[in-house]
């Protein structure tokens, strides 16, 4: 059974009313268990509108959801528990922090859950850990905590609900470059210890051909493609003419490859295209 | 660019009030010395908390030095009978698009701030129509600000600076939450006001591919100025970059590893450009 299974998903926003607008229109897609997927799409291209159906937080116009094989719309019951098991951490989370205290907002999911208190506390503690938050921030106040440690505890409160899938809408967006390696190395490492899936929504190629294994490209209220990073990152052009785009290396092989030189396709980080250029100088002067 | 200054910084110290009244936290800017020229385009890295905000509620009189003097166009910001005077020479546009959009149809939002100064009715006509085309929304002047995407609502917010007249734009990572197509359209468009209007560009930005576009840039670490010169010269302090949590640009870094793989390219390599010309130059020399 697939882990996710979206069969002709319609949905239309502002149904009768002049500004009726179809967001998706007719999407199917299907997600394995395991590994970090990405979804990208331009602004409007319906990513949003997808991922909110994920976990129920939209029902449909027409067609369906699956989560193991569960309809997460057939009741209100199914679909409150689908959130716990479908998390969406949303844009911007560090603005959505509430408690107290840094615990207390990690709680927060778990707390709902129906958890004891051990639990809650081995959840939070776990939780925390992903994202190298050490327990000696528990008792502050979260707002008293930098930009990045915010974020980060946010992510923890929805990583401690333990969600089959986490799904993380724009996680590095407004970081400097080093917090923005430390998001993308603490989500690596949660799906190493988690072993759970994880969905990212990202508009930075890099992040993308860094982290996720699998890429979903999300265009006018369909799915465009869907493959591994190299073979969606290969089709440069159409990306582009989708308001995308690929990382600076793809573009330099892509480059060096117009002018004549016999470079392979499919490269998408700094290091294969300086493992491909090695080579092909390599090859080169042994001709 | 010419010698003539438009913003002066003076030895600026500034620090928030803390906690407890009467006393303030870390200064986030210590005696921070910078001219700003005419015309120029400059970009400003910094990490999160570098101070790289603070430095532009002071450029546009938001807020005072605690010490130091900061002058616009030879104006001291400490004047507050000047405090209209700056704010028509200088406008700054922020990062989330939503929260700097006033009315509810984009040329009454552009008419908006030459409207507060006072402009007569034809003037503002003009101005707005104007300001439009040069962002390229002119289309779109009858239009809803929220169902515009993030780039055009960026566009409509700098259209709303330059009906005002003003000299020098500063943009607070204006690209933070936009796909790679608005970044590129924001980033088109303010490079075209710098070089056909001579308007005076500061550019506060995380993407290191935007800082190589400037004409200077300036390096903000503990509310210093750590480095400033040219993309070449700031962007060949790799080390220094590195501890400060900034990045090189890609192409930068396929040269560096090409080079630890005894592969050395020759010149400084900041963008896909340079390393074409200086990969066909090596080749060129292998011959």
């Amino acid at each position: 059974m697939s882990l996710v299974e979206v069969k002709d998903l319609v949905y239309i926003y502002g149904q009768n009313t002049p500004f009726r607008k179809t967001a998706l229109d007719h999407v199917f897609l299907t997600l394995e268990e395991g590994g970090i997927k990405a979804i990208i799409g331009h602004t409007g291209s319906g990513k949003s509108t997808l991922i909110q159906h994920l976990n129920a937080l939209l029902s449909p116009t027409s067609g369906t959801v699956y989560f193991e094989g569960q309809n997460v719309n057939e009741s209100k019951e199914i679909a409150y528990q689908i959130r716990f098991r479908v998390g969406l951490c949303f844009q911007y989370p560090e603005y959505q922090l509430f408690e107290s205290t840094v615990y207390q907002d990690i709680a927060f999911g778990p707390k709902n859950m129906g958890l004891d208190e051990k639990q809650i506390d081995s959840a939070v503690r776990k939780a925390a850990s992903y994202v190298g938050i050490t327990p000696d921030l528990f008792e502050q106040s979260p707002f008293d905590l930098s930009g990045g440690q915010k974020r980060r505890i946010a992510m923890a409160g929805v990583m401690a609900m333990e969600p089959d899938l986490l799904i993380l809408d724009e996680p590095t967006a407004g970081l400097d470059p080093r917090g923005r390696k430390q998001i993308l190395s603490f989500i690596r490492d949660y799906k190493e210890r988690s072993g759970k899936t994880v969905l990212l929504v990202s508009h930075s190629m890099d992040d993308v051909a860094e982290t996720a294994d699998e890429v979903i490209v999300v265009n006018e209220g369909k799915i465009a493609m869907q493959g591994s990073v190299r073979e969606v990152f290969s089709r440069s052009e159409e990306l582009t003419g989708m308001g995308l785009t690929v990382p600076e290396s793809t573009r330099i092989i892509e480059r060096l490859r117009a002018e004549g030189y016999s470079l392979p396709t499919g490269i998408f980080t700094v290091e294969q295209a300086a493992t491909a250029i090695r080579d092909f100088l390599k090859g080169a002067t042994a001709n | 660019m010419n010698n003539e200054i438009m913003i002066q910084i003076q030895n600026a110290s500034y620090a928030y009030d803390g906690d407890d009244e009467g006393v303030k936290s870390e200064p986030v800017l210590r005696n921070l010395s910078l001219d700003i020229y005419r015309g120029e385009f400059l970009a400003i890295l910094g990490h999160n908390g570098s101070g790289k905000s603070t430095l532009t509620r002071l450029c546009n009189a938001m807020a005072q030095p605690d010490s130091g003097k900061v002058f616009v166009d030879g104006m001291d910001t400490a004047n507050e009978a000047l405090e209209y005077a700056i704010r028509e020479k200088v406008g700054v546009v922020m990062q989330n698009p939503d929260n700097q959009i006033v009315a509810t149809i984009v040329e009454e939002d552009v008419a908006f701030g030459p409207e507060n100064l006072g402009v007569e009715p034809s003037e503002i006509r003009r101005r707005v129509d104007d300001a439009l085309r040069r962002v390229g929304m002119y289309e779109y002047r009858g239009h809803e600000p929220h169902k515009l995407s993030g780039g055009q609502k960026q566009r409509v917010a700098i259209a709303g600076i330059l009906a005002m007249q003003t000299e020098c734009i500063i943009l607070d990572e204006p690209t933070a939450m936009l796909d790679p197509q608005g970044r590129q359209e924001v980033l088109k468009t303010i490079h075209e006001l710098n070089r056909d209007m001579g308007i005076t560009v500061v550019l506060i930005t995380h993407f290191m591919d935007e800082a190589v576009q400037a004409d200077r840039v300036a390096v903000m670490d503990e509310g210093k100025i750590l480095l400033l010169g040219t993309p070449r010269e700031v962007f060949a302090h790799r080390e220094v970059l590195f501890d400060s949590g900034l990045d090189i640009p890609q192409s930068a870094k396929l040269a560096d590893r090409l080079a630890q793989f005894g592969i050395c390219l020759p010149g400084s390599i900041l963008t896909p450009e340079d390393f074409l010309a200086s990969f066909c130059a090596y080749r060129e020399g292998k011959k």
